[in-house]
């Protein structure tokens, strides 16, 4: 009897032959996607990982290929790519996708919905906006694959310097479909393009010829770019946001004498109540280079340091504010759905005028409370013969 | 006679009321009450505690005998034979809800290709199998996989612990009222009034009796914690808006797990629990059903199971075109047709409260 | 009395083995009868032959208080002679249904010796031999009790094996004992060669391929099952024990665990139910991973194993089988083969399965790991026949892995839970501590709690639930 019934699990599973089955052999991973449109075609570069470059003997062939595709729809475009491909493109590992800032101008929306639509995507890679074309196909050093050697710049700049962050496709569609905020992406672009950045002889120098970098980030309205915020606002936002763990305050404590301060833990909190905003900022701080004639060891120094820091950070982050709401009038910083979320009689209110008026003149208050916690190695300031 | 412990009750039980999870409880909630949807989970739980109670009562009624012969046993032949047979009928339906539901979720993540016939008939083989062998062989089943269940659970919810933002979960009670009751209203029929199936089990096989209806409303509230989890877990990480764009948004919710930093993307297989809940599930209605039945020996029982495979197979493959029908079914069809099994719970209460009433008399 | 003889001689057509010694005493005539092959001489002449010649009135009744040998029987049919004859007794015929046998037999069983499958770096060294006498006196050194029951049969047309059934009464289960002693009354066979036999005829063989009977070579696992309340079945000629009925938790508990504290006890439990997970699933879940759900495997290692497979022309599920059935030959020769080829296998088989496979462009690099972590992981469990049932499985889930994935897998996995709980020997289902969950069995199952706690028995093997154990631990 258990033979039979082992015998009939058999041939159900035999009859039923593999239907998803794809071998390794035959896929293609697809690491990177840069999206285009060029007179209302869709221009798709994939980057797909060579399988064989990890072997370092064979070194001679390109860490990876990009495939190219046009089409009306994305999914064309990227079905244009097998004219050419001899694998399937597999993107569950997709890891990040750039779109060009000349759909971002248009619309974003059918990107999102494409990703969102084909369950074999995972949402959670990174997206960008690129301000060149040919981001992910110039080679780079290190890291071989531009893909893995863009998000890790991304994950290290953000955990370092927080100009950038990490938005991924859950959270950019959230931004998308949620009517209370707007979206606010990273970007990057490419320094020298030339004929032979796609080639390996681009990363044969010490000094690498063309390179992406990370830059500002982009801010949007209802859907389409807008401009780019400079590093310094960029900074401030991801502050706000909560999105950073580490920076640098540059405080000017003494005419053209710098100090450095680096953010180890920053934690902010925005609250509403009575038409205003609260800002509380928390931030612990150490001293990493200083210019100045101070000596941290007196307890009084120190505090007066963390005041004047404070103040001047308050300062900086209401001013990067104001800059933002006045010339883009975009609410990325998410107050409208702050005020639905926790003071909703308000939100009926001001829901209809929100940026015809309220969003440019709402008071906004900023708390910000800097604590520093290490002065470094040195006792007292290196200046101290003067 | 072959006993059946009371945690096996009660993991069977967990089944029965969490099995929905998937799919269509949020599928049901995200559009009336949006963020709400966790008050809506806790009404219906608190209007779920009737049909508990009643089950519970019922239960009292001849321990030794299973819900058809108590039927049987109360109304007589013919009438208890027509109840029966409106039993099964809302049983088999909502094993083929069940079914479909289960395997729109299979066929839409993981096997795209795979026609969706192949799918149920490899499920809807696996229930009959195991729905030909005796109840407590489907308590020992149940028993292991709820508990590997509980624990990926457990452990998928403490990894998104960072994630959910209870923010999204605001505001509270901005929304229609009467929405929020009709919903949970649903939601408890959907999910509770199913209980009845437990009943084929008759009070008289559990091992420790006393403890039957500690362990039933153990494994109730146990339940109810599990579906709150996962719609605050599902809305709070995703945020509402997301969570109405997804099919299956507390999968898509899984996609965010991490566990101690390098075990990650493994939401497909965190979310076989899903198919085992359902799966536990099926072959339970399968088995009651098919205990309904007369037979004459095991062998006609089984042909009873293969029949009912067969019915629910075909079914599945007719009747819904895409998942769209099947949303649609749900919302329109299914409730309706679930809530019928009232009739047959007050029925049942009314004539064993009577006949008890008659007994104290005599 | 003749008669006797002469049928004895043509049943056994003359055989030479077969010593006819007749001696008469005053005016008695009487046979001597034993077969040569199997009784010792010395004994015959030292005891049988001078205590003879000292009696001098030829009464049955003063040649048995008058001979030396402490073990004789009186027997009165021609059946009985045989037996006794062939057991290497020596038969006095006396008269035509007036026998005496006296037990001369030739110590043909080896001596007691350390175990050769059942490997523990702690605890006692002796293990079971071919002579069942030996075997139970091994088992009632160690249980002094009158409660120490045992039940002998003798089974096999030809053989006419002796079998014993040993419980102790108070704890084991009247309704256990007497299931088993009907199903061993039931055995009518050619002859039982191996305990194995008797374990086939008494259950359904092909129901669970899972071993429900436990075969132990040394009498402390006997004894040990014994005092939880199962029964164990020995057999002549055959050092393996029968315990029975058992359950899957019992393969997983070694004699070593008594020696080591129940904390350290817990991590190597968990250890063995990791290497179970791992054996059964590692092949199946390989295959589902890397060509099903490859979204599982981080980016890195899947272009590493995508760069691995590269030169691979076989598909993973072809080559998973490829690796395992080789690996199962290598385990196979392994155990036939005399010593003193054992080091050729070796080299042939690291080599020719590992790096020749590789280079060759056969099998990847990972698949070598693979299987090699999956038939390392096998083998830390003792009994062959769960190692065997593990690789039906093994294999079944990496069909379900190469058909559905990570589905498949679950799938399998399922029909494996249903199997294994729907089996029911004797009363104990296979899974009994997990399901149904038992409390007191429990506790010493994926995790030991300390033994002191340990004070309850299986309520499904035996009414007499508690353990009469007291005593604690030293305090100051």
């Amino acid at each position: 009897m258990k033979i039979k019934k082992i015998i009939l699990l058999f041939t159900i599973f035999i009859l039923t032959g593999c239907y998803d089955n794809k071998e390794l052999n035959d896929i293609a991973i697809l690491t990177a996607t840069e999206i285009n449109k060029i007179n209302n075609n869709f221009i798709i570069n994939a980057q797909v990982v060579n399988p064989q470059a990890p072997d370092k003997s064979s070194n001679i062939e390109a860490p990876f290929i990009i495939y190219t595709g046009t089409g009306k729809t994305i999914q064309e475009a990227y079905r244009q790519i097998k004219l050419s491909s001899s694998r399937y493109l597999y993107p569950e590992h997709l890891q990040i996708v750039i779109i060009n800032e000349n759909i971002a101008k248009e619309d974003i929306t059918q990107i999102l919905d494409f990703y969102l639509r084909d369950p074999s995507i995972r949402t959670e890679f990174n997206v960008l906006i690129g301000k060149d074309e040919n981001i992910i196909s110039t080679t780079t050093p290190i890291d071989q694959i531009s893909s893995s050697s863009i998000l890790k710049t991304l994950e290290t700049n953000n955990r370092f310097q927080g100009v950038t962050n990490l938005t991924t496709l859950n959270e950019l569609t959230i931004m998308s479909l949620n009517p209370n905020t707007e979206i606010i992406l990273p970007s990057i672009k490419i320094d020298n393009i030339n004929d032979e950045s796609d080639t390996t002889q681009n990363t044969d120098s010490t000094k690498v010829n063309s390179m992406y970098k990370l830059s500002g980030l982009a801010i949007f309205k209802n859907n389409k770019l807008l401009d780019y915020l400079t590093d310094n606002e960029s900074i401030s936002y991801n502050i706000i946001k909560n999105h950073i763990s580490s920076s640098i305050i540059t405080y000017e404590c003494e005419k053209d004498k710098y100090l450095s301060a680096e953010i180890i833990s920053s934690k902010s909190k925005i609250t509403t109540k009575n038409q205003k905003i609260n800002i509380d900022i928390n931030i612990k701080a150490t001293i990493n280079e200083s210019a100045c004639n101070l000596n941290l060891n007196h307890n009084n120094n120190l505090k007066l340091l963390e005041n004047n820091l404070s103040t001047y950070l308050k300062n900086n982050i209401s001013k990067d504010i104001n800059t933002i709401r006045n010339k883009y009038n975009s609410d990325v910083f998410g107050f409208l759905d702050e005020i639905y979320k926790h003071d909703y009689k308000t939100y009926l209110k001001v829901k209809d005028n929100w940026y015809n008026e309220t969003y440019k003149t709402i008071p906004i208050n900023i708390n910000t409370k800097i604590n520093i916690i290490s002065k470094g190695n040195i006792m007292e300031g290196n200046n101290e013969k003067n | 006679m072959k006993k059946i412990s009371y945690l096996e009750l009660s993991s069977i039980f967990l089944t029965i009321i969490i099995s929905f999870n998937t799919g269509i409880n949020i599928c049901i909630l995200k559009q009336s009450v949006g963020v709400n949807s966790w008050i809506a989970i806790l009404i219906s739980y608190i209007i779920g505690i009737i049909p508990l109670l009643l089950t519970l009562y019922i239960s009292n009624y001849h321990k030794e005998l299973n819900l058809f012969e108590k039927n049987k046993h109360l109304f007589g032949d013919i009438f208890g034979t027509i109840i029966n047979l409106f039993i099964s009928i809302i049983l088999l339906i909502i094993a083929l809800t069940v079914l479909y539901n289960i395997i729109s979720f299979i066929t839409t993540q993981f096997l795209y290709r795979t026609p969706i016939i192949i799918t149920s008939i490899l499920l809807v083989t696996l229930s009959v199998y195991c729905s030909t062998k005796e109840i407590n062989v489907i308590s020992h089943i149940s028993i292991i996989l709820i508990t590997i269940n509980l624990i990926m659970f457990i452990l998928s919810n403490l990894s998104l612990i960072g994630d959910i933002k209870l923010d999204n979960l605001l505001p509270i009670l901005k929304i229609n009222i009467n929405n929020l009751f009709i919903s949970s209203i649903k939601i408890s029929i959907i999910n509770i009034l199913p209980i009845i199936s437990i009943l084929i089990i008759p009070k008289d096989k559990i091992t420790n009796q006393d403890k039957y209806n500690k362990s039933i409303i153990f494994s109730y509230i146990v339940g109810c914690l599990i579906s709150l989890i996962t719609i605050i877990g599902t809305i709070g990480t995703l945020g509402i808006y997301l969570t109405k764009a997804f099919e299956f948004s507390e999968y898509m919710v899984l996609k965010k797990i991490k566990l101690f930093g390098f075990l990650e993307r493994i939401e497909n297989i965190v979310s076989m629990s899903c198919i085992t809940e359902s799966y536990i599930y099926m072959t339970l209605l399968i088995y009651t059903i098919s205990k309904n039945i007369p037979r004459k020996n095991d062998k006609t029982f089984k042909y009873t199971n293969i029949v009912i495979g067969l019915l629910l197979i075909i079914m599945s493959n007719y009747i819904f075109d895409n998942i769209t029908v099947f949303n649609n079914y749900i919302e329109k069809n299914f409730i309706y047709i679930v809530s019928l099994l009232i009739i047959p719970y007050i029925l049942i209460t009314i004539k064993i409260y009577i006949n008890n009433k008659r007994k104290i008399k005599q | 009395m003749n008669n006797v003889i002469n049928k004895l001689k043509k049943d056994t057509n003359n055989d030479d083995n077969i010593v006819y010694r007749k001696k008469k005493i005053l005016y008695k005539e009487i046979y001597i009868i034993y077969n040569q092959t199997i009784t010792s001489s010395s004994d015959i002449s030292n005891f049988i032959i001078r205590s003879l010649n000292n009696i001098y009135i030829p009464t049955i009744k003063n040649i048995k208080n008058k001979i030396n040998n402490f073990k004789y029987k009186e027997l009165n049919n021609y059946n009985d002679l045989t037996y006794y004859l062939n057991s290497g007794f020596t038969i006095i015929i006396y008269s035509q249904n007036k026998y005496i046998a006296l037990e001369t037999r030739k110590d043909l069983s080896r001596g007691i010796t350390t175990p050769t499958t059942e490997n523990t770096p702690r605890g006692a060294l002796d293990s079971f031999t071919e002579n069942i006498e030996n075997n139970i006196g091994l088992i009632k050194r160690r249980i002094k009790s009158n409660d120490l029951w045992i039940k002998n049969y003798r089974m096999g047309k030809y053989t006419d094996t002796s079998v014993s059934l040993l419980y102790i009464k108070s704890i084991a289960k009247e309704k256990l004992v007497n299931d088993v002693d009907k199903l061993l009354k039931k055995i009518n066979i050619d002859g039982i060669i191996a305990t194995g036999t008797i374990r086939n005829l008494i259950e359904k063989e092909n129901k669970n391929n899972f071993p429900n009977v436990m075969t132990a070579e040394k009498p402390y696992t006997a004894i040990k099952y014994l005092l939880q309340g199962n029964v164990v079945i020995l057999a002549d000629n055959d050092p393996f024990a029968l315990i029975m009925p058992t359950t899957i938790n019992d393969y997983f508990i070694s004699e070593e665990d008594d020696f080591a504290k129940s904390i350290n006890v817990s991590l190597t439990r968990i250890i063995r139910y990791i290497t179970f997970a791992i054996t059964l699933l590692t092949p199946g879940v390989y295959i589902a991973m890397t060509t099903y759900n490859q979204e599982i495997i981080p980016t890195e290692l899947l272009i590493g194993i995508a760069a691995q497979r590269e030169n691979v022309p076989f598909s993973t599920f072809v080559e998973a089988l490829l690796m395992m059935v080789s690996f199962e030959i290598l385990r196979e020769s392994d155990l036939k083969i005399p010593s003193f080829a054992s080091s050729a296998i070796s080299i042939v088989g690291a080599l020719i399965l590992g790096e020749a496979a590789v280079s060759a462009g056969i099998v990847s690099p990972i698949m070598i790991i693979v299987i090699a972590i999956t038939s390392i992981s096998a083998l830390t469990f003792v009994e062959p026949e769960f190692i065997n049932a593990m690789r039906l499985y093994r294999f079944l889930f990496m069909i379900g892995g190469a058909l559905f994935g990570i589905h498949g897998i679950l799938l399998v996995f399922i029909f494996m839970i249903i199997n294994l709980s729907s089996y029911d020997f004797l009363g104990m289902p296979y899974l009994t501590p997990f399901a149904p969950p038992i409390t007191a069995n429990l506790k010493d199952s994926i995790i030991k709690t300390p033994t002191i706690n340990l004070n309850k028995r299986n309520h499904m093997l035996t009414d007499n639930i508690t353990k009469n154990k007291s005593g604690g631990p030293y305090e100051d």
